[in-house]
């Protein structure tokens, strides 16, 4: 073989090896790297993103802790004389019978607790923003159910000692209101009188949506 | 001559002593050649055959490439040495047969140098045609040019990134400098003129007349002759001999003068100059003679052959008028005065290559004139450039005379760059090319590789960011709902405790204001607690309007039932209630009159009766609400 033959040969081989190169080699040795690439830019864009949201939530939680701390501590003596608890019955009978005890209570019902939801003014429904946008939605409607007793008693006894127990009424730990106070004059005795009373407590028991969950 | 003016055209003498180089271009005022730029290579090494000349003019173009412009083409000039060149002279011979006797004379002249006839780059050419009757005298010049010349050439210009031009041989561009000096004075067109140029190995004689080229002589000798002569002289004689540098500065400064003094002087190791002078003006007293035989042989024996114009042979036959002189050696002192009384018949010059209207004007005086002749020497070198220059930039003649038909342009694209790039720079191109791509695909691979694992990192460490999110969400989600429970437990209590009834106080207010005159029957207190109706929330929520508003405040009502002695003692009451400002009685009862009535009654004795009277009395009832504080 000449010396050309085998240069020629050679610029084959190499040319050859160069076109190869040139359209096969960066995709075989780079293989899944420049998507890989791709999508991990892509990610940090997200988590990036997420990051942000995280920290957002993070200072919101921070600021609405803050918030309902302070209003715990003022709230907490008021919503304590709502009673919602499993033994609320039982304690209003107690309240009850405690205050009762200079009256003469000739008749007494007590109404099964029933439950009505509510909606404060202005309320929407409790979101929480998601961090990423694969999170699950969380929302709860804002109804609350409310939890309601009566209690119907004929009591007969003189205007003061009646007078004395509404004023227990009033200064109890559970609140009670009168739905219902008929009055009636009882002459059998002096100052007599007969009444009727239909008195309501009720509770606050959480989110409606919850307890049916 | 269509000569083009003022284009640059790069060219290159090669010559066995020296190779001469340069641009130049016709300047249009003048009419004469003008160097652009021009350069003198001395060769280093002594001439010892052309193949090896040619394969060290490798060197040569590498020692001078940088004086060269890469963008014009380099055309060489070559003499016989490497372009051998035959006349031919063919009498009486039939028409018909001129072509196949030409052609079979540059075979004949082709087998003798053994160089293959059919080479593209062997030419040859009709200089002279005369026909008689059916017969025809000819001279043609056939011009061998080796095709593995022409590619040692091209390969070393290209390994230098030059162009290449192509060759023009030494024979054409006499005839391109006779045409130039007959142009210029047409009277010598009618002269026989001849050409010496005294190069370094050989010396060559080209004989012109009535415009034609009718004689041709290589001589094998040159100005290296003297120093042949003298290393014999020296080696016959035992006297020291001279180097051939030493010969040149001797032939330079003293020349033909015979000043022995003045080599005295050069202090060379010789112990008498005389018999040295004395060798070289024999020398060239020889040289002369045999160029002088040259034109003898042809002005008394060949010239009858080629004219039978009377006037013309006559003219011939007086031999040269007319001897231009180019070569290193014409500058020695008294060159001409030894030419002169060799060629006494004849007008002497000595080319300046860049001024020929001057060399026209030439005087034997002048060529005694010191710094003429320090001109010639420094200009001389350039009279085939010259005479090429004038070919190379008249068109026709450029392609007619150039041996070699493939030349690179001087426009020339990339495309035909790479077209003519050798094959081993092709391989080298491509090897270097190839280790570039595995360097690139190897900084590739290392860089996106890198850039994954630093974003990979980065990914890993924002994601730790977020990690606890969901229990963020459900802890905030569980805030938020205390919140809401919150704010509705608020507003709840705030409603029922909007209008809250502190009942002790209800009741002794009422009591305290009823007065003797009213008796009290009955007395009611209904509450109505807030409430919200689900039903028009959401349409609440959609228009904002009062009428759907699902919301009711708390109501306590009251309804009092009573007798009164007299029907003012019941609006007594009302505006004593009104006043206290918690009873609102939106509407004033209807009181209805009882008269007296009196009924019997059984008494405590048995069976008795007892009267019982009662006044006569206004029974009402009345409504309204209270309008109380609320303790929050």
């Amino acid at each position: 073989m000449t010396d050309d033959k085998k240069i020629l040969q050679q610029i084959q081989i190499l040319g050859g090896l160069v076109v190869l190169w040139l359209f096969f080699a960066d995709g075989f040795i780079l293989g899944k790297l420049p998507s890989d690439i791709k999508r991990l830019k892509r990610n940090i864009d997200t988590l990036a993103t997420e990051k942000q949201n995280f920290e957002n939530l993070q200072l919101d939680i921070s600021a609405l802790e803050t918030e309902l701390e302070d209003s715990r501590d003022s709230l907490e003596d008021l919503f304590r004389r709502f009673p919602s608890t499993q033994n609320a019955e039982i304690l209003i009978s107690q309240t009850i019978g405690r205050i009762t005890q200079k009256m003469i209570v000739e008749s007494e019902k007590t109404k099964a607790k029933t439950i009505k939801t509510y909606i404060a003014k202005n309320s929407e429904k409790v979101t929480v923003a998601k961090v990423a946008d694969s999170d699950a939605p969380l929302e709860v409607d804002p109804e609350i159910n409310i939890a309601f007793y009566e209690k119907q008693m004929t009591m007969k006894s003189n205007y003061f000692e009646l007078l004395e127990f509404l004023h227990e009424l009033a200064n109890q730990d559970i609140f009670f209101t009168p739905l219902e106070l008929k009055l009636v004059p009882n002459p059998e005795v002096p100052y007599g009188m007969v009444s009727n009373v239909r008195l309501l407590t009720f509770g606050f028991e959480g989110f409606k949506k919850v307890d049916k969950d | 001559m269509a000569v083009k003016f003022n284009k640059p055209v790069q060219l290159m003498d090669l010559g066995t002593y020296s190779i001469k180089y340069g641009v130049f271009k016709m300047d249009k005022e003048t009419n004469e050649l003008e160097a652009v730029s021009r350069e003198v290579y001395t060769v280093p090494t002594s001439f010892s055959g052309v193949d090896v000349y040619v394969e060290q003019f490798g060197q040569y173009i590498k020692d001078i490439a940088d004086k060269l412009d890469k963008k014009l083409p380099v055309r060489f000039t070559l003499s016989t040495l490497f372009a051998p060149t035959n006349l031919g002279y063919l009498t009486r011979i039939d028409k018909e047969q001129v072509q196949t006797r030409i052609k079979e004379e540059l075979e004949k002249f082709a087998n003798q140098e053994k160089i293959p006839p059919e080479n593209e780059h062997n030419k040859f050419y009709e200089l002279f045609s005369k026909d008689m009757d059916k017969k025809s005298q000819v001279i043609a010049a056939t011009i061998l040019m080796n095709p593995k010349y022409v590619g040692m050439i091209k390969n070393h210009l290209y390994a230098n990134g030059l162009k290449f031009g192509g060759i023009y041989p030494v024979m054409q561009t006499s005839i391109a400098m006779y045409d130039k000096i007959v142009e210029l004075n047409a009277e010598m067109k009618e002269e026989p003129i001849v050409f010496v140029d005294i190069g370094q190995m050989t010396t060559k004689v080209n004989l012109f007349f009535q415009g034609d080229l009718l004689f041709n002589k290589v001589l094998h000798y040159g100005a290296k002759s003297f120093y042949d002569e003298l290393f014999d002289y020296s080696n016959k004689s035992g006297e020291s001999s001279l180097s051939p540098s030493k010969v040149e500065e001797v032939l330079q400064k003293v020349g033909f003068t015979g000043e022995r003094d003045l080599v005295n002087q050069m202090g060379y190791d010789i112990n008498d100059p005389t018999p040295y002078l004395q060798n070289l003006e024999a020398t060239l007293k020889s040289i002369f003679t045999k160029i002088n035989s040259s034109i003898n042989y042809f002005t008394s024996a060949l010239a009858r052959n080629f004219t039978q114009d009377n006037a013309a042979f006559m003219a011939i036959r007086k031999g040269a008028a007319h001897i231009f002189f180019t070569g290193g050696i014409t500058n020695a002192p008294d060159f001409f005065k030894r030419a002169e009384e060799t060629f006494n018949k004849s007008k002497l010059y000595a080319i300046d290559p860049f001024n020929i209207k001057e060399t026209l004007e030439q005087t034997p005086e002048k060529f005694e004139n010191d710094v003429f002749r320090m001109n010639l020497r420094q200009t001389s070198a350039f009279a085939d450039i010259s005479a090429t220059s004038l070919i190379a930039l008249d068109n026709k003649k450029d392609t007619l005379f150039n041996l070699v038909s493939k030349v690179d342009s001087e426009n020339e694209n990339i495309i035909q760059l790479l077209r003519k790039t050798p094959l081993t720079r092709w391989r080298d191109i491509l090897a270097v090319t190839f280790v570039v791509l595995l360097a690139k695909s190897g900084w590739g691979y290392y860089t996106v590789s890198s850039e994954r694992e630093g974003l990979n990192k980065q990914v890993s460490k924002i994601s730790k960011f977020t990690e606890g999110a969901e229990t963020a969400r459900q802890k905030m989600l569980e805030l938020k709902k205390q919140d809401t429970l919150y704010k509705a437990q608020l507003g709840y209590t705030t409603e029922v405790m909007k209008n809250y009834a502190y009942w002790p106080r209800v009741l002794k207010q009422l009591m305290t204001k009823i007065g003797p005159e009213i008796k009290l029957t009955s007395l009611d207190f209904t509450a109505e607690q807030p409430t919200f109706n689900s039903g028009n929330y959401r349409k609440w929520v959609e228009e904002q309007e009062e009428k759907f508003n699902p919301w009711t405040g708390m109501v306590v009502a009251f309804k009092f039932s009573g007798d009164a002695l007299q029907r003012a003692d019941i609006n007594k009451l009302i505006n004593t209630l009104i006043d206290t400002g918690i009873f609102y009685i939106p509407k004033p009862p209807s009181p209805k009159y009882v008269p007296e009535q009196v009924t019997k009654v059984p008494s405590d004795t048995k069976g008795e009766m007892t009267e019982i009277t009662i006044s006569a009395h206004y029974k009402f009832t009345m409504e309204g609400f209270l309008n109380l504080d609320n303790p929050l």
